[in-house]
This record gives structure tokens, sequence and C-alpha cells, in this order.
């Protein structure tokens, strides 16, 4: 209980620091909203003006302040590009991406786990060695060219799916989840290898232990204390990573979404990055920020459950 | 200590050594000039002539992957060298001397690894603008923390290491014991890191390039040549699937490599 709320606290603290810093960066660069929306040719008096009615000339502490309420009341600013609210412009981006990344994840789990169990009981034989080879290859793929390929095999050469006609989950649900299993497949299959490999490694640690030798010699199948018996052990090192693929899948699914055309919250960033427009590129980073930051204290506190042993000072 | 045999991984060794020398030629000599547009052919086919085909404007896509290969080299090689000497100094510090200023640094450390380095590199992009010198600065900042917390855990591994401990009982120096006594021990860790690190830098860099926020024109990229040939895909997909390939085989050959690193 003192772990959780010690836990929490540096929760709350880490978020707080991160959105200092992230306003920081984005109003210590020169240029501000008022410069890039009048353009080269205003007056300073014009420039004045409209930094006055965006509140830009308030003190630096108050402007963070009142951001910062604005952001947890869920008022993430005005895009000036736009000219809508932030949070109206990726409200419904965001449940993009996160179905992009749930649907890479399913595969990742659904695939690395038998894979690995297999490679492990197959150790060293020739199948685990090829198998291994074929993982270090499919972990040197770059996610985007393993869309481009899927879109040039099953798109464009058997023809499965229309490149570049993204389906929206208001128009078809079902052609919705078909359309983005491919961008999921493209980013799942270089993290299922390395997926493959961790749990692989961890496995073969355990296979050392007492424990699995005691339960061979109660009578359980192979498959009985690989399944279970280890399995339960070895995915214990195994959940840092996930959690890290999760956050790498946030991230890369900003690269993915340009393959398959699909205007979710990275095309986003990439167009604002490119139109200096900062109140939706803060408002998006600070959000995958909480979201990576959130997921880290959900593993730390999961590990406590699924393994009370762990001493949790470290 | 007992010596650490190396084996170096043959194919991953043989893999690397041509694509970087290729690279290096072709900063002498390429077979065409990498920019030289030529009508007729346009599209052309992989052949004897055009090992990897030509582009929408007839340039040939060999010589163009040999310029590409080289920013990603040269990006990868920087942002190695800015992450791995400032995660050197960082790691040094909080691990040897410890205490709170190690605490803090290790928090603040800590969030920034658990961030995917190339959304911060973006961020840094998004404020800086966008070209080869930013993209270097940018991924290199962004890998300081990961070098940083591996530098500090191998000191701290040999902080008590009796040959420390007969150091300072000499009354060698601080400064000295980190750089002179200690890290030489730590340098197989730091080529693993590096060699991952490397690989990390490659792929970031190719996915800015790919989004158009990374390297700029006039200067070569292999992931801006697959972004701008993804719409003649199904005309001519040798001119994006060749640059990819180059980037699968870099980075094949440095994981290999450093695979073998990391077995003691």
């Amino acid at each position: 209980m003192k772990y959780i709320l010690k836990k929490t606290g540096f929760l709350v603290i880490t978020l707080l620091v991160i959105s200092f810093i992230t306003f920081l960066a984005f109003n210590i660069i020169p240029g501000d909203a008022a410069l890039s929306k009048l353009g080269t040719e205003a007056t300073v008096d014009q420039v004045n003006m409209l930094r006055e009615e965006l509140g830009l000339n308030a003190p630096f502490f108050s402007r963070y302040l009142s951001w910062l309420g604005g952001f947890i009341g869920g008022d993430f600013g005005i895009s000036f590009s736009y000219m809508i609210p932030v949070k109206e412009l990726i409200s419904g981006k965001f449940m993009i991406t996160i179905t992009m990344t749930i649907m890479a994840f399913v595969f990742i789990i659904l695939f690395s786990i038998p894979i690995a169990v297999f490679t492990a009981y197959k150790e060293n034989k020739i199948v685990d060695r090829v198998i291994t080879f074929l993982n270090q290859l499919f972990m040197s793929i770059p996610g985007f060219f393993l869309g481009i390929l899927i879109t040039f095999i099953f798109g464009l050469t058997f023809k499965i799916f229309m490149p570049g006609a993204y389906i929206s989950m208001q128009e078809n649900i079902g052609q919705y989840f078909y359309y983005l299993l491919f961008p999921s497949v493209a980013m799942a299959i270089p993290k299922t290898a390395m997926g493959v490999k961790i749990l692989r490694s961890s496995l073969i640690e355990e296979k050392k232990k007492r424990y699995v030798r005691a339960a061979r010699s109660r009578g359980n199948s192979n498959l009985r204390i690989y399944g279970v018996y280890m399995l339960k052990n070895a995915v214990i090192p195994v959940l840092t990573f996930w959690a890290m693929t999760i956050a790498d899948l946030i991230a890369n699914s900003v690269i993915i979404e340009r393959v398959f055309s699909i205007p979710g919250i990275g095309t986003l960033l990439v167009s604002s990055i490119a139109n200096r427009d900062f109140a939706v590129v803060q408002a998006i980073i600070i959000i995958i920020a909480v979201i990576i930051i959130v997921m880290n204290y959900l593993v730390d506190l999961l590990y406590k459950i699924i393994d009370p042993r762990i001493d949790l000072k470290n | 200590m007992h010596k650490k045999k190396l084996k170096i991984n043959k194919f991953g060794a043989i893999l690397s050594f041509v694509i970087v020398l290729m690279i290096i030629i072709g900063i002498f000599a390429t077979p065409y000039d990498p920019n030289k547009m030529d009508a007729a052919s346009k599209f052309s086919a992989p052949s004897i002539n055009h090992i990897f085909g030509c582009d929408q404007f007839g340039r040939d896509i060999f010589s163009r992957v040999l310029v590409g290969g080289r920013t990603t080299l040269l990006v990868g090689g920087c942002t190695v060298l800015i992450g791995a000497f400032f995660g050197m100094i960082l790691g040094a510090i909080t691990g040897f001397i410890g205490g709170i200023v190690d605490e803090i640094l290790m928090r603040i450390n800590d969030v920034v690894a658990s961030f995917p380095s190339i959304l911060l590199a973006l961020v840094f992009i998004s404020l800086l603008g966008p070209n080869t010198g930013n993209v270097i600065l940018a991924l290199g900042i962004a890998f300081i923390p990961s070098f940083a917390r591996i530098v500090r855990s191998e000191f701290i591994k040999y902080k008590d290491a009796d040959f420390v401990k007969s150091a300072k009982l000499m009354k060698v120096g601080k400064i000295r014991i980190l750089f002179v006594h200690i890290m030489p021990n730590i340098m197989p860790t730091m080529l693993a890191t590096a060699a991952i690190g490397f690989n990390n830098a490659v792929l970031a860099e190719a996915g800015m390039s790919y989004l158009g926020i990374g390297v700029m024109p006039p200067d070569a990229s292999l992931g801006r040549m697959m972004s701008e040939s993804q719409a003649y895909l199904s005309v001519a997909p040798w001119c994006a699937i060749f640059p990819g390939l180059f980037i699968v085989l870099m980075i094949l050959g440095f994981s290999l490599l450093s695979e073998s690193l990391n077995r003691k």
C-alpha cells in the first residue's frame, strides 16, 4: 500500500515535470503563434495586439498555470492553422491510432508466445536456428518498409485491399478494422520478432531451474511444463518489454499512417510540425507522454501483483 | 578478470564490411551521377546497366542508394558519438559518485528513456526545423539516456572492484580511476550498446526522412527516396524496394555484429 502511494506520488511529479518541460520548450523558441499567424508583413503593433488577445504577453509562469489548468480540464488550446479547438481536432484521430496499437499488440502476443515456446523447446535444433535467423531478419526491417512491401504484395499484386482507401469507423466498422489490419501487422511483425527473441532467452533460462525437473518427475507433459510452469515465470522479465512495445507502437504509428494514408494522429502531428502549429504538437506529445508514463506505472504495479516477492524499492 | 573471448559473427561482419565499403567507394565514385536525369531510362527496370533500375526522373537508383546510405551512415555514426560521449560522462558521474545527484539525474533519465526516441527527435525537429544537422542533434540527445543508464550500471559494478580499491589506496586521482582504470573494462558493453544505438538511429532517420521532416534536399536520404517512389509502387516497385533492402541489410549486419559482441 505504501508502495502504491509512493509510486503514485512519483507518477504525479513526473507528469508535472514533463508538462513543464514541454511547455517551456515550446515557449522559448523564437516565433510564437501570433507571429506565425500574421506572417512576415505584420507591423509590430498588430503582432502586439494579437499577442495580447491570445494572452501571450502574460508572465511565463502564469501562462503555464493557466495552460496546465486548461489541459487537465480537457482544453488543449486552439489550433491556429485549422482555427478550431485542438481537442476537436485530435479526439477522433486518437481513436484510429489506439485501434492500430491494440490490434498490433494483440498480434504480437498471439504470435510471439507460441513461437518463443516452440523455439525454446527446440533449442539449437535446425528449426530453432532457422526461426532465430528469420527473427533477426524481421527485426531489421523498418516497420514502414514492411508497410510498403505489404502494400505492394497484398494491395497491388493480390489486390486483397485497396491501398490508400481508408474507411472511417462511421462509414463501415468492419471495413475500418479490415483496413487497419494491414498497417497493424506491418508494425507488429518486427516487434513480434523482438518479443520472440526476449521470451525465448527468458524461457531457456528457466529450463535449468529445479522446479522444471520436479514438474517433469511428476509426469507433466512437455506442453504443460513449457506452456504453463515455465511460461509463467519467463514472462515476468518480458512485461517491461511489452510496456515499451506499446509506447513504440504509438510512435511507429506516426510513420505507418503515412504509408497507408490514414488520417490519424501521426499525420496530424507531422503536418502540424511542418506548419509550426505548436498548440497541436504540444498537446499530442503530452498526451502520448501521459499514456506512456501511466502505462509504465501500471506495469510496475502489475509486477507486484504477479510476483509479490519482487523487491520494489529498486 | 577472466578473458572475454570475442567470437565475431562472420556473416554479420562481412555484411557490414561490404556495405560500409560500398558507401565509402561511393564517396569517390558512383556508377552514374546520382542527380542526373535521363528521360530515356525513366522507370527502367533493374538490368546490367542499372542494377537497381531507375526512378521517375531516370536517375540511377544504385548511385542514389550509395549516396543516401552515406547520409544514413553519417547520421547513425554522429548520433552514436554524441549519445555515447555525453552518456558516458553522465553515467560515470552518476554511477561513480552516486548520492542525491545520481538519484535526481537517473529519475529524469528514466522518464526520457521510456519515451520512444523517434518521438523525442520529432519534438526537437519541430523546435529546431528539419535538416541533417538537426536530425543528428535531435537523435543524439534522444540517445543520451540509454547510454547513460548502461554506463552507470557498469560503473556501479566496478566501483568496489579490487583493482579500483587498490588504485584508490595508491592515491590515484578520481578522474584517472574513472577513465583509465574503469573505462577499458566497460568498452565491450559500450560497443554493443553503440551498435544497437546505431541501428535505432538508422531506423529513426529513415522514418523521419520518410515523413519529410528529417534529412532535407539536397542531401540524399534512403527514407525520402522511399516516400517519393511510393506513388509509383505499381509501375516501378524497385524504386522503393532497393533503398529499403539496403537499410534492412545495413541493420541486419550491425545487429548480428552487436549480438556477437554482447555474448561473452
